[in-house]
């Protein structure tokens, strides 16, 4: 039986208004209930890349916790050099393709995914498996953008080195941002994790270098944290030294990372993997400690709640 | 109706070249039929070049159809046709140039040969398919992208707003050329001429168009006019090259690009091409021997000049007294510097479809006898590791089409470290960018006693001087690291995997697409992590101690070696 389309009546409006705020009321008073059963901080899952990472954003709560419905999302991988998932270069493309699913299951109104490529961006999105993958669920959602018109001036305020730089358009406009980087070794600065991840979303990353990369890195984090209510980090294989392009060493250590700031996540992702043969604290890696002293975020990992779950 | 068609044809290659879409097709089609383009570069390059015979073809098709070729085929032709209509370009009254300017074509063609035959080819500068080909393709194609990337960009609101995503990310990248102004302004000059005769190029300059008229003296299919002809010149007046004579029954047959307007226009329906109708001649055009001799001398002369010349063609690189520009990178698979420049018409194909635009036509990199040849500049983006086009659309093998597993081995050049421009190496600071960007895994990071930082260094057998590094030097202006032609690999024959490995070289792919990474390290001794709380400042702060000197070697170093052991 064809359904006819409802008038709204000023009766079902109100109505409508009530329910939805006895809702809302109630999603205030989650964190109470919460309180008793608390979230873990960071969840570590063990397992294939695609349910791991399922599980371990079900492990901190569910995606429903840091996506409502109807909301932009942007998810940041890594792939920025074209070659396949086996380098560990780019982020595996089943963690992004889950993420994307958690996200539509979340009811966000438009997923996309988005990096700023070093290398070639059509060898780079085809190598990388990336667009494959998520193109299957959603057509159009990966792209690599180099040019300019993507992306609009941000200014940084407190920065130390960045006052501002130009972010892109859609990030900026998203209302969340879900970075999703691969652990990976850094000759510059030891790991490329979340942090150093987000270099991937701005136009000109060029002058880091010259005014002072560490420092960039976290005014730049700065900028986005308010975004990021989830992090990701695919250490289902970990590029432990030789990085970030590689060729390097690929660690298995079949293990998917969520975790809600920034900090935190990077932090526990120092301390799966030895980096470059030594075992590292976080607080040896010198942009994420900066970030730590600056209020981003918590190196202190092991004062928080850590929960490992297998998928 | 056919001219139409093939501007239209050489438009689509040349176009779709330039987005590497190309494949399974020659793009360089048009470029195989230049007379000149042909006659000119294979006789400067001593060689037969097979995609060029084309060129012979069309010559020997003179003696049956004229100058067909130019009324049909010829997209020099049909270009100038086309701004004839599109600027509404009206011919000025008795603006036109008496008939000794037509004869000017043939001294160019002497020149050009006289050159050539000393081994210098000036066909770049006077031949019409190269001169067309970068007209269209370094030139109008730029604007023409820039133009439907501004559109894009100028609907990226409306597409966003309605979530048109294919739309609101498409993006048509801008190739930048040097010499564009120059091209283009060249090709003003020849529109304006326009004003003085319909044509003025074909009819007083093109020397490939004199090259056709050599042979179109009496074409076997050529203009004939019947007794009904009432002498009311309608036809000389059409006629876009004046290729008809006071009375009309007279035609100039090597004039006569047959492109039938005379047959169109005539009331009496008296004027018909067919083969071998009665018909009569008029005045040819053809200037006398001594004239083409001294023309011909004239462009031997030139070309002595070129020889003579510090930047001579003729010079081989590598002999010390040779000079070579550092920016004079060569694309990959590029001839020997002689050979090359003999053979490359300078059409700029191989920059049209280079995708990432590194290819640049040269100003005076190669020498003034080299202007508009592609050279590398790296500064403006990388070699492409999968991508071999340069080669494969050189309609005359200039630059050698090569698979991709001989191209990596096609050594351009070798980058070098401009030390005091190195944010690692002067400023102490943290940067590897040339070291992660290299595809071939040529930059190695050490620690040296002068930097708190690891510094970069190039394995020069493992560079291909493909530019990456270059490309995407963070610091400003000059780069810190450039490729230079040092070490470039040029062979005319063979394999350039087996000349490279028999010279030590190692070139290899950091990453092979799709292969499993192997082992690298850091340098020993240095750490990209600070220390841990309470160590000392640096985990080594020393170098390996150096081990001690054995007694045969005798300090201070010497040019001998030591005394053998007994």
């Amino acid at each position: 039986m064809p359904t006819s389309p409802t008038r709204l009546t000023r009766r079902d409006f109100l109505k409508q208004g009530a329910a939805a705020a006895g809702a809302l009321a109630a999603a205030q008073a989650a964190p109470l209930s919460a309180l008793a059963a608390p979230a873990p901080d960071i969840a570590l899952a063990k397992g294939g890349p695609a349910e791991a990472t399922r599980k371990a954003v079900e492990a901190l709560g569910g995606m429903a916790a840091f996506v409502k419905p109807g909301q932009k999302v942007v998810i940041k991988p890594n792939m920025s050099f074209a070659a396949g998932p086996e380098s560990a270069a780019n982020t595996h493309p089943a963690v992004i393709a889950e993420l994307m699913r958690l996200c539509k299951e979340a009811g966000a109104s438009r997923v996309l995914v988005l990096d700023n490529c070093l290398a070639d961006p059509a060898g780079c999105l085809k190598l990388s498996g990336i667009a494959a993958a998520c193109e299957a669920i959603d057509k159009d959602c990966v792209h690599a953008l180099k040019d300019e018109r993507f992306f609009r001036k941000a200014d940084i305020a407190g920065a130390k080195v960045l006052p501002s730089t130009m972010v892109m358009q859609d990030v900026l406009e998203a209302d969340v941002l879900i970075p999703a980087p691969k652990a990976k070794s850094h000759g510059a600065t030891g790991v490329t994790l979340s942090l150093k991840g987000m270099m991937g979303l701005i136009y000109e990353r060029e002058s880091f270098h010259r005014i002072g990369l560490d420092d960039a890195i976290v005014d730049l984090a700065s900028l986005l944290k308010p975004k990021v209510k989830l992090v990701v980090i695919d250490a289902t294989s970990v590029m432990t030294s030789g990085g970030p392009y590689g060729p390097g060493p690929v660690a298995k250590l079949d293990t998917v990372l969520a975790a809600r700031d920034m900090v935190a996540a990077d932090a526990q992702a120092v301390l799966l993997s030895e980096w470059y043969g030594q075992k590292v604290a976080p607080s040896q890696v010198r942009h994420i400690r900066y970030a730590a002293d600056r209020g981003l975020g918590r190196l202190d990992v092991e004062k928080m709640t850590v929960v490992t779950v297998q998928a | 109706m056919l001219q139409t068609l093939s501007l239209g044809a050489f438009l689509a290659l040349l176009w779709l070249a330039s987005f590497r879409l190309a494949q399974g097709v020659t793009p360089d089609l048009f470029l195989w039929l230049d007379p000149l383009g042909a006659a000119g570069s294979m006789l400067a390059a001593r060689a037969v070049i097979p995609a060029m015979l084309a060129g012979l073809i069309v010559i020997a098709s003179a003696l049956f159809v004229g100058r067909f070729f130019c009324g049909h085929i010829c997209p020099m032709g049909a270009t100038l046709d086309l701004a004839q209509r599109v600027f509404r370009i009206k011919k000025k009254k008795n603006a036109e140039p008496g008939p000794g300017l037509r004869r000017v074509k043939h001294g160019l063609l002497a020149a050009c040969l006289g050159a050539s035959l000393l081994g210098v080819s000036l066909v770049s500068w006077l031949a019409p398919m190269p001169l067309v080909t970068r007209f269209w393709g370094l030139a109008v194609f730029p604007v023409v992208r820039l133009g439907l990337d501004s559109g894009l960009g100028a609907l990226r609101p409306l597409a966003r707003a309605m979530d048109w995503r294919a739309a609101s990310f498409a993006v048509v990248t801008v190739p930048r050329f040097e010499t564009a102004l120059f091209v283009a302004a060249l090709f003003a000059l020849l529109f304006a001429l326009l004003a003085l005769a319909p044509r003025f190029w074909c009819r007083h300059l093109c020397p490939a168009g004199a090259l056709l008229a050599l042979f179109s003296g009496r074409p076997a299919w050529r203009r004939g006019v019947s007794q009904d002809c009432t002498r009311c010149g309608a036809c000389a007046r059409a006629c876009p090259m004046g290729a008809i004579a006071e009375n009309p029954a007279e035609t100039h047959f090597r004039e006569c690009i047959a492109c039938l307007r005379c047959v169109r226009v005539c009331p009496e329906g008296a004027v018909r091409f067919r083969l071998f109708p009665a018909s009569a001649g008029a005045e040819s055009f053809v200037p006398g021997r001594r004239t083409f001799l001294a023309s011909g001398l004239s462009g031997a002369g030139l070309a002595a000049l070129a020889l003579a010349g510090l930047d001579s063609p003729a010079l081989t690189e590598g002999v010390s007294g040779t000079v070579v520009d550092p920016d004079r990178v060569r694309p990959p698979g590029s001839l020997p510097e002689e050979e090359f420049l003999a053979r490359c018409l300078r059409c700029g194909e191989c920059i049209t479809a280079c995708p990432t635009n590194t290819l640049q036509p040269a100003w005076l990199q190669a020498g003034a006898w080299g202007l508009f040849s592609p050279v590398a500049m790296a500064r403006r983006g990388a070699c492409d590791p999968d991508c071999a086009e340069c080669g494969r659309v050189c309609p005359t093998g200039a630059v050698r089409p090569l698979p991709l597993s001989e191209k990596m081995w096609a050594k351009m050049g070798t980058a070098i470290v401009l030390r005091q421009k190195c944010l690692a190496w002067e400023w102490g600071k943290p940067c590897l960018v040339c070291k992660e960007v290299c595809p071939y895994g040529a930059i190695e990071m050490r620690r040296v006693d002068s930097s708190p930082v690891t510094v970069p260094f190039v394995l020069g057998n493992r560079c291909v001087g493909c530019g990456a590094c270059e490309s995407r030097c963070p610091v400003q202006a000059t780069a810190a690291i450039q490729v230079e032609p040092m070490g470039a690999l040029r062979l005319a024959t063979g394999s350039f995997e087996r000349t490279g490995r028999g010279m030590g070289l190692d070139i290899r792919r950091a990453v092979k697409p799709g292969a499993p990474a192997g082992p690298e390290n850091l340098a020993p001794g240095s750490s990209p992590f600070d220390p841990a709380p309470g160590q000392a400042a640096r985990p080594t702060p020393f170098d390996a101690a150096p081990a001690a000197p054995s007694l045969e070697s005798p300090a201070g170093g010497s040019p001998f070696d030591p005394p053998s052991k007994k």
